[in-house]
């Protein structure tokens, strides 16, 4: 059963500029006391991004994370898959996670269709053995053809998303993560890919993701979570929660932080 | 569904509430364990990138064989004649030193940029960090196989004949790709905080190049000279070398490299363990 508990998780997310990069700053920093320092603070810039952050799903959850950008949606989807570790607070996911972030991930563009699906698959956890034998399934979802034995680099963009999406929805993780792109992306291949993409989060046992598109989260969530500054400014039915992320942004007024 | 916090599990899978070392570790031995159990992702994606690098060219990797294989010749023939050596024996020796450097003194510069140059895949997807260690250590053997053409025609060429001794070479290697991985453990999250180590580390190797005996031998130093026995290079060089040459190293390199292979492990493995979860943001 996939579970994901989340308990007072803090990110911090430290900025370097070049001169905190430097091993030499940072030895002569030390050395001389911090009296010849260039900058006062060098290298302790850090933005919370996640602040104070508890949830627990239950297999079985459709979640929808609102908010502006910078709100804190792309980090706490990265703490769940395992990317970031939090600076305070626990994390316990059980469950096999799947993590789509960027649709267009670990693709080469030099390679050819066949080889970037081997490549994408084995990336998103898929064996050698595993994918080779998916490999007809998934070049016929594509729909690509004979334009699988092309290079990457000679498709159109609508071509290369079709080619990522029919690779990142043919596993079956118990949880799964999407951020952004996806609603953001081509809404006419949405269209066609909505029940392929229906089946693929039907399948999870867990859903999170974080869009811009309400339309979207309406149709795929029961939940929705509204973050503000890294916290929880609203958790409860979806339709509600969007109806109030919408309404704050339409009264132009972001809340007091 | 709810918001409640009253569940926990005693089996947490990556925050287990103990002494943070001892977490620490785990999740290393965690990391590593399904790092190499992802071996045909990281031989896949070794084999990928070698043959990305060298996708437009007709010789491919073996360019780098080529120039080596010309710069041993070269110089054996050169050194031979300054040196007043015998060139049957000091090339053959100049050769195996040259490929072994290219893999020791490569690999050391190269792990710097394990984690920089993986730096999106580490921010979109979730791999075993060791995953990408092993993909690293796996290339340099790539590369250092394709070196390993030269030796064989130098031994033949030379007529070097592989006896028992040769049989070394595999535990000496093995000892060497330990200590390449326990390199990427060490410098590559080092650098990934801060990027003047590979500087760094580039003109150090560079040093050590020309302080290990690779152009000149250990038996060419005054007898005054004890200080040879505190490059650890040496000791690992004698180790990988004499076997290729049908000649045995001696105990005493065996146990420094042996002792130095287990205090840098220890090392690497407590350093990794420290900073891995600092990894993600620092690439």
């Amino acid at each position: 059963m996939a579970e994901i508990l989340v308990e007072s998780v803090t990110v911090d997310i430290p900025i370097f500029d070049a001169s905190s990069r430097s091993l030499k700053n940072n030895v002569l920093a030390a050395a001389t006391g911090g009296q010849i320092r260039p900058r006062q603070g060098t290298g302790k810039i850090s933005v919370r991004a996640v602040d104070n952050f508890s949830l627990h799903l239950e297999h079985g959850s459709r979640l929808g994370l609102v908010g502006h950008n910078g709100a804190g949606k792309s980090t706490i989807l990265r703490v769940l898959a395992g990317i970031y570790e939090p600076t305070f607070g626990r994390v316990h996911v059980e469950g096999e996670v799947a993590a789509i972030f960027d649709i267009g991930f670990g693709m080469d563009p030099e390679a050819t269709g066949w080889e970037n699906i081997i490549l994408r698959g084995m990336l998103l956890g898929y064996s050698r053995r595993e994918i080779e034998a998916k490999l007809d399934e998934i070049g016929a979802l594509t729909g690509l053809g004979e334009f699988l034995d092309m290079p990457l680099r000679t498709y159109s963009s609508g071509m290369a998303t079709r080619l990522a999406f029919a690779v990142s929805t043919s596993i079956t993780p118990e949880i799964l993560l999407i951020d952004e792109g996806i609603g953001a992306g081509d809404a006419a291949f949405l269209a066609q890919a909505r029940e392929r993409m229906q089946t693929f989060v039907g399948e999870a046992g867990l859903l999170v993701i974080a869009s811009h598109s309400n339309a979207l989260l309406k149709r795929w969530c029961e939940t929705g979570l509204w973050m503000e500054h890294g916290q929880i400014r609203m958790f409860g039915e979806i339709e509600e929660v969007i109806e109030a992320y919408q309404e704050n942004a339409e009264a132009g007024a972001p809340a007091a932080a | 569904m709810t918001m409640s916090l009253d569940k926990f599990h005693s089996d947490a899978e990556r925050y287990v509430p103990k002494s943070p070392l001892w977490q620490n570790l785990r999740s290393t031995f965690i990391d590593i364990g399904r790092g190499l159990s992802r071996y045909d992702l990281w031989i896949y994606l070794g084999w990928r990138e070698i043959r990305k690098h060298y996708s437009r060219s007709v010789l491919g990797p073996f360019w780098l064989t080529l120039s080596m294989g010309v710069l041993v010749g070269t110089l054996g023939v050169l050194y031979a004649e300054i040196f007043k050596m015998d060139i049957s024996s000091y090339l053959p020796f100049l050769a195996v030193g040259f490929i072994m450097w290219g893999l020791i003194g490569g690999a050391i510069t190269s792990s710097c940029t394990v984690f920089s140059i993986a730096a999106n895949s580490i921010r979109q997807i979730r791999l075993p960090l060791s995953v990408y260690m092993l993909q690293f250590v796996w290339m340099q053997f790539i590369t250092f196989a394709h070196n390993f053409v030269i030796y064989i025609i130098v031994a033949i060429l030379f007529g070097i004949v592989p006896n028992a001794y040769s049989l070394l070479e595999i535990p000496a290697i093995f000892l060497v790709a330990l200590n390449i991985l326990f390199c990427a453990m060490l410098l590559g999250p080092l650098s990934a905080r801060f990027r003047d180590i590979p500087m760094i580390i580039g003109s150090l190797v560079q040093i050590a190049f020309f302080v290990t005996p690779i152009l000149w031998s250990a038996g060419q130093m005054p007898k005054r000279a004890h200080f040879l026995g505190l490059n650890p290079f040496y000791h690992f060089m004698e180790i990988v070398r004499q076997p290729l040459l049908g000649q045995v190293a001696t105990w005493n390199n065996w146990i420094i490299s042996i002792a130095i292979t287990a205090v840098f492990g220890v090392i690497a493995t407590l350093f990794f363990s420290h900073c891995r979860g600092r990894i993600a943001y620092w690439v």
